[in-house]
């Protein structure tokens, strides 16, 4: 999130699409609530009519993967009828920037922009430059009107994203695709916001990336982000997934959003000068040319004194990639089904119910030699070997069941999707066996350096070197019982020797105050550069619990610690005028007295726009200091355009002949140019796809609801939740229950090319057949939180994942889950 | 027997009259406990509310058996009417007056058979049934409420007329009570009270 | 003692209207989360029961002896377009309740001093009596033949929580408070008519309905059978009255006309 939680109350208008707020993210119906009785607009866009849907005062219902040509027609109607923030645009985006003129879009290129190659199927990038001047500064025109700016191009890129096409393409009725576009637009003035909350409705895509690309230029077109009530704001699906992500959940970065190194980035020097951006903008902050005294510090949070200068800080014992390597979910399992992996630790996950296409990970799992099942219970995982279909007697997988923690049985911080790092006290111990991850982390760590100390083995530096500080040590070495507040002073970072910054002498051993004042010469550490400034010599910043709210804005700044640097609402000095003033009178978030801001935490302390020497522009992570309405580090497009998903209801894409799916995704099985049906002998079996395939007629989304949670194993052994939600459903229209004579609650087979799972039909007017391209689409839906082994007579049913594809967005490899194809038939 | 003295009833007529009145005591008592709060008291004397209920379903049983036994004692006498029955009503038993006297009566005079009939009978199968209803079927709301309802209106019935039966068979007829004790009265009472009856027993 | 204590709280439930809390119940708020159907259930330590899908989310199908509170679900096509209904189903807790008015044995239905209706199974007889007595249709008997049904968490609220279903609401679909407050609240967001402002007595359970309560499939007019008026404002003290006099009538009779005396010396 931009934004957080409680800010949603400040909005005027509300858009919730790509996510089911209400019943997936309750809580966030508090404020979605209140921001109603302030007289907000609450708008659903979604294939169902949900929960969310119940409480929305505008309600509209469109096709699975098809959010882009929604949201590119919102673009032309904001454009069209000039309803953006002109200030906002000019001020705080790259609106004005020249691109090349060689540069081409899709509407010219059939359904690519310039630099693609279809053979690698990926983009050069470099054809999508800015015009720069012989400074090496971005060419800009504040007038708008050059046919090159951003802002030109993106008119001309949605021209094509007509109501009429929109409506063909989504199935949404024109009437209320004007309604929406017009209630969302409403926003574009000072004194109004608008927020989106979004999930993963909108990045389990081939193009999910693009689709959140598409909202937040929507937002910054009307000056939406950076302001209170607005933002763009992703509703994570766990209390701390946001925290896991600063933390480096993802294969492809280090703590704080470092870049996992490559093969090819040989040393520090080359892999920070690679990763560090430069700008030529003179009023640009570029806040990530920051970026060797976080990575610097990052090693000596990892390795300590065993991290000098001479041996790059430790940087040769990181693990890296090879270059171009994925190491995504889906890469992981297809890697793993190949027979490349030995062993696998499934910590606190689910895979054989919760991975796309359930079905290849399950037997993925029987090619390992042994695995790790770390749960609060055993699961479908764990028990993968005497699952549906298996033979234990032919499976070799050893399988080790470590019993777990919850998260109330252990101290320690949770950063939700506002950002805000909450410290959490343990309330019960853990049953039985059952302990800390950290614990079981620490006896792991523990036997492995031993037996790499005692053994060698081919590279034992990256863990005998290892700093591991956390807690008193028995005369072997081995820390007797992990301190979390040891971890959590780790990662907000020491200093490392006496030391001078800003003036200020710092004693070593003392922590840092803020990532301000980390340093690239080894005398800081920090776990992560983000987090610089949550436990520092004041105390532990994450467990304050002061409801002081000196805006008014339910800001609560003494109220937890959120990165970066306890700014509640990040880009917030764009929502000030060149003045410094507040543009929106009625929310102040933020104002220059003429000396310092106040209000929330500024990015940054420069002055204002007017103070043109002085003055940073407002996007200070942004190389060029403004926000990014095109989008050139994308890997396929820096505007979005509209691609079906693989599987689809549609024979072509209505808007380029020759790229029906995302040209930059990678594909399992090859596809014949034109026609976009799986080739033979193009992939293994198991990635198999049918697209406009009679067989499999309709569309398919999966979702959770919120009587379970994830794939239901902390749920399903509640008999309070399971009496609520007992079994596997398929939620169909009346019209596809008449076509197909199913009643309401009898027993169907849901059945995708690739799988197969009964469920009940709950036949219903919540879903109904949209008219796509001149004919009649249904489209279904069903929940993922369901699995064979508990309920344990079955009743249940099984994960709904062995249904979806496997294919992934093409930046983020996210599988999508939330558009293909299916059949339903009686049982 | 005694010279003088006449059979008026049986001894099983006299048993089951005991029974019937026994049991009707207990369900009268237990019964006021559940309808008045104010009298919970009693259902306390009952060994608690819980034991009382128990005790009130069954003793309902005993005189609904109690009930039908005395069908066979007094049915057929109840359903004869004649004419000195219509007398005995016009003067009102001669219950209002110190001088005037109904004519003869048989074995039973109007005023039994009615409270026979309607109270005994139609009262006792009322309540018998009700009560049925509401302890064997209490799931249907139907039922719980109609029941409920009759079961009240035959123990308004029952509250007014069985006071008066017990005052017309001690204090206000002497004599009479050893009608359901001993089962014999004296000539004298015979020919007063049932003069007809009497006459056909051939007591002059 | 403490049953008389509890019969007076009975017997005064119309007096206890101007000091009664109760819960304002606002379907426009709700997000059918159920939420309040879970943190009932641990409250009240009831277990969960095997259900299926019966091609509904609403679940389980009706109120049990183990289940107080339940969302029910319902899909409704308007003129303005479709409707999804989530209405809590619960006991009501009438000031002039059914139940407590039928119920034979006292203190196993009773008033708490906050105006709730809550129960004592160790007085409850299992005569289901209530059942009937009920407008709403809302006690249930578990296996020992028990009352069972909400009672406003009479336990929390006696130690200054409020009900574990309000508790947990995250939308204030369910907000507890005194009554007098809720209604003004109700009344502050728009609602006209709020229901069970007057019904019987005052409900303690108030929905805040735009619709007319029928759409939300509760009676518009709640009001217990009429052969319960019948039996306690007539019967009842008809009875009384009816026994107090036949003893009055026969005691006259006996002073005023006298006994039939028997002239022993007679005929004979």
């Amino acid at each position: 999130m931009t934004n957080h939680w409680i800010d949603i109350r400040n909005a005027d208008v509300i858009l919730i699409m790509g996510s089911n707020a209400a019943e997936n993210h309750p809580i966030s119906f508090k404020w979605v609530m209140e921001a109603k009785k302030r007289g907000a607009t609450l708008i659903s866009v979604d294939p169902r009519f949900t929960r969310t849907s119940a409480r929305a005062d505008i309600y509209a219902p469109l096709r699975s993967g098809s959010d882009i040509a929604f949201l590119n027609g919102m673009i032309k109607y904001i454009l069209d009828n000039k309803l953006y923030d002109e200030f906002y645009v000019k001020n705080y985006t790259n609106a004005p920037f020249l691109v090349n003129e060689n540069f081409k879009m899709p509407g010219e290129l059939d359904g690519v922009f310039s630099g693609y190659d279809p053979k690698k199927r990926k983009y050069n990038k470099k054809a999508w430059a800015f015009q720069k001047d012989e400074k090496g500064v971005i060419k800009k025109d504040m007038t708008l009107t050059n046919p090159f700016t951003v802002f030109q191009l993106l008119k001309k890129h949605t021209s094509r994203y007509t109501l009429e096409m929109v409506e063909k393409i989504t199935g949404t009725s024109k009437e209320k695709l004007v309604e929406i576009y017009k209630t969302y637009a409403s926003t574009g003035r000072p004194d109004r916001a608008a927020t989106i909350m979004y999930a993963m409705g909108w990045t389990q895509h081939t193009v999910g990336t693009q689709i959140i690309r598409n909202m937040a230029i929507i937002q910054l077109l009307l000056g939406n982000i950076g302001i209170s009530g607005g933002g763009v704001n992703a509703l994570r699906g766990e209390s701390n997934v946001q925290g896991s992500t600063d933390h480096c959940l993802l294969f492809h970065i280090l703590p704080g959003y470092l870049k996992t190194p490559r093969a090819s980035d040989v040393d520090l020097k080359t892999y920070n000068d690679r990763y560090t951006p430069k700008s030529r903008e003179p009023n640009s902050a570029n806040w990530w040319s920051n970026y060797p005294k976080y990575s610097v510090s990052l090693l000596k949070a990892h390795y300590g004194a065993a991290a000098t200068k001479e041996n790059d800080f430790g940087y040769q014992w990181l693990p890296k990639l090879d270059d171009g390597q994925n190491a995504s979910w889906i890469m992981l399992f297809h890697e793993m089904f190949l027979g490349k992996f030995k062993g696998f630790f499934a910590w606190g996950q689910n895979p054989a119910c919760s991975g796309t296409n359930a079905g290849k990970v399950r037997k993925a799992l029987a090619k390992l030699d042994w695995m790790v099942n770390v749960n609060l219970f055993d699961n479908e995982t764990g028990s993968f070997w005497k699952g549906p279909g298996m033979n234990p007697e032919e499976i070799k997988t050893e399988v080790f069941q470590l019993p777990c923690a919850a998260s109330i049985e252990k101290e320690g911080s949770i950063t939700n999707s506002g950002r805000w790092a909450q410290w959490r006290y343990k309330a019960a111990d853990p049953p039985g066996e059952a302990w800390p991850d950290s614990e079981i982390m620490n006896e792991l760590f523990w036997r492995v350096k031993k037996l790499y100390e005692k053994e060698g083995g081919a590279y034992p530096d990256p863990v005998v070197k290892l700093a591991w500080d956390y807690g008193p040590k028995d005369p072997e070495g081995k820390v007797r019982k992990i301190d979390t507040h040891l971890i959590a002073k780790e990662i907000n970072g020491y200093f490392l020797e006496d030391k001078v910054v800003k003036g200020k002498l710092f004693k070593k051993g003392t922590l840092v105050p803020s990532f301000a004042f980390l340093q690239a010469d080894g005398s800081t550490s920090s776990g992560n550069w983000l987090y610089c400034q949550s436990y520092t010599e004041k105390g532990n910043m994450m467990a304050r619990r002061s409801k002081k709210d000196p805006t008014g804005l339910g800001l609560y700044p003494e109220w937890s610690w959120c990165w970066p640097v306890n700014r509640r609402i990040i880009y917030n000095r764009a929502s000030v005028d060149e003045y410094g003033r507040p543009r929106n009178p009625k929310r102040p978030l933020i104002y220059w007295n003429g000396k310092k801001w106040v209000g929330d935490v500024p990015d940054g302390g420069w002055p204002p726009l007017v103070n043109k020497e002085k003055t940073r522009l407002a996007f200070i992570m942004k190389p060029a200091g403004v926000a990014h309405i095109f989008g050139p580090g994308r890997a396929d497009g820096p505007f979005p355009e509209h691609y079906e998903p693989l599987e689809g209801p549609i024979q072509e894409n209505p808007l380029s002949r020759s790229h029906r799916v995302n040209p930059a995704t990678k594909l399992f099985f090859e596809v014949e140019a034109g026609k976009d049906s799986p080739k033979e002998k193009g992939g293994l079996p198991e990635d198999i796809f049918a697209t406009n395939d009679a067989r499999y007629p309709y569309v398919a989304t999966t979702y959770r609801v919120t009587e379970h949670w994830q794939t239901g194993v902390l749920t399903r052994h509640l008999p309070w939740q399971l009496e609520m939600q007992p079994q596997i459903f398929v939620e169909l229209s009346q019209e596809l229950a008449k076509e197909k004579g199913i009643r309401n609650g009898e027993k169907v087979i849901v059945s995708s090319v690739r799988g197969k799972v009964w469920a009940i039909a709950i036949v219903t007017n919540r879903f109904k057949p949209f008219k796509i391209m001149n004919r009649t689409v249904h489209q279904v839906g069903l929940p993922w939180c369901f699995g064979w082994q508990y309920p344990e007579d079955g009743s249940g049913g099984d994960s709904s994942n062995l249904l979806t594809p496997t294919v992934g967005d093409a930046n983020t490899m996210i599988p999508e889950t939330k558009a293909f194809m299916v059949n339903v038939e009686k049982a | 027997m005694k010279k003088d003295l006449v059979q008026k009833t049986t001894g099983f007529e006299r048993f089951n009259h005991l029974v019937l009145a026994a049991s009707f005591s207990i369900l009268f008592l237990t019964g006021l406990g559940f309808l008045y709060h104010t009298l919970s008291w009693i259902n306390t004397m009952f060994f608690g509310v819980h034991n009382a209920k128990v005790i009130h379903e069954w003793a309902g049983v005993v005189f609904s058996i109690s009930l039908i036994l005395t069908f066979g004692n007094y049915l057929g006498e109840s359903l004869r009417f004649s004419r000195e029955d219509s007398a005995w009503i016009s003067s009102l038993g001669g219950y209002f007056s110190r001088t005037a006297e109904p004519p003869p009566q048989g074995k039973l005079n109007a005023g039994q058979k009615i409270f026979y009939l309607l109270i005994v009978v139609g009262g006792g199968l009322a309540i018998s049934l009700s009560g049925y209803m509401l302890w064997l079927f209490p799931s249907s709301r139907g039922n719980i409420l109609f029941g409920h309802f009759l079961h009240n209106i035959a123990v308004l019935l029952f509250a007014v007329t069985v006071p008066l039966h017990i005052y017309l068979g001690t204090a206000a007829n002497p004599g009479t009570f050893r009608v359901m004790t001993r089962g014999t009265v004296t000539r004298a009472w015979a020919k007063k009270h049932h003069g007809k009856w009497a006459r056909d027993l051939g007591i002059d | 003692m403490a049953l008389e204590e509890m019969d007076k709280r009975r017997l005064s439930g119309v007096d206890i209207i101007g000091r009664k809390k109760g819960l304002l119940v606002t379907p426009d708020l709700c997000i059918g989360c159920r939420g309040c159907q879970t943190a009932c259930k641990e409250w009240n330590k009831l277990p969960g029961e095997g259900t299926v899908n019966r091609g509904t989310y609403e679940n389980p199908p009706d109120l049990t002896p183990n289940l107080y509170n339940r969302i029910r679900f319902v899909e409704t096509s308007t003129p303005d377009g479709l409707r999804w209904l989530f209405v809590s189903q619960r006991c009501m807790h009438c000031t002039d309740a059914g139940c407590i008015r039928v119920c034979p044995s006292p203190g196993a239905l009773f008033r708490t001093p906050e105006g709730a209706v809550a129960f004592n199974k160790a007085r409850c007889i299992g005569c289901k009596f209530c059942v009937a007595g009920c407008p709403f249709n809302i006690p249930r008997y578990d296996e020992n033949d028990r009352i069972s049904k909400c009672h406003l968490c009479s336990d929390r609220i006696a130690n200054g929580l409020s009900p574990a279903c309000a508790k947990t609401c995250p939308t204030g679909a369910i907000s507890y408070g005194d009554r007098v407050d809720l209604i003004r609240e109700a009344r502050t967001s728009g609602y006209k008519a709020v229901y069970g402002e007057a019904d019987l007595g005052g409900l303690g359970v108030l929905f805040a309905f735009r619709e007319a309560p029928s759409f939300y499939g509760m009676p518009d007019k709640p009001s217990f059978s009429p052969t319960i008026g019948l039996w306690k404002g007539i019967l009842k003290p008809l009875t009384i009255i009816g026994l107090a006099g036949a003893v009055a009538a026969a005691a006259t009779h006996y002073v005023t006309v006298g006994p039939k005396e028997i002239d022993e010396g007679g005929d004979e």
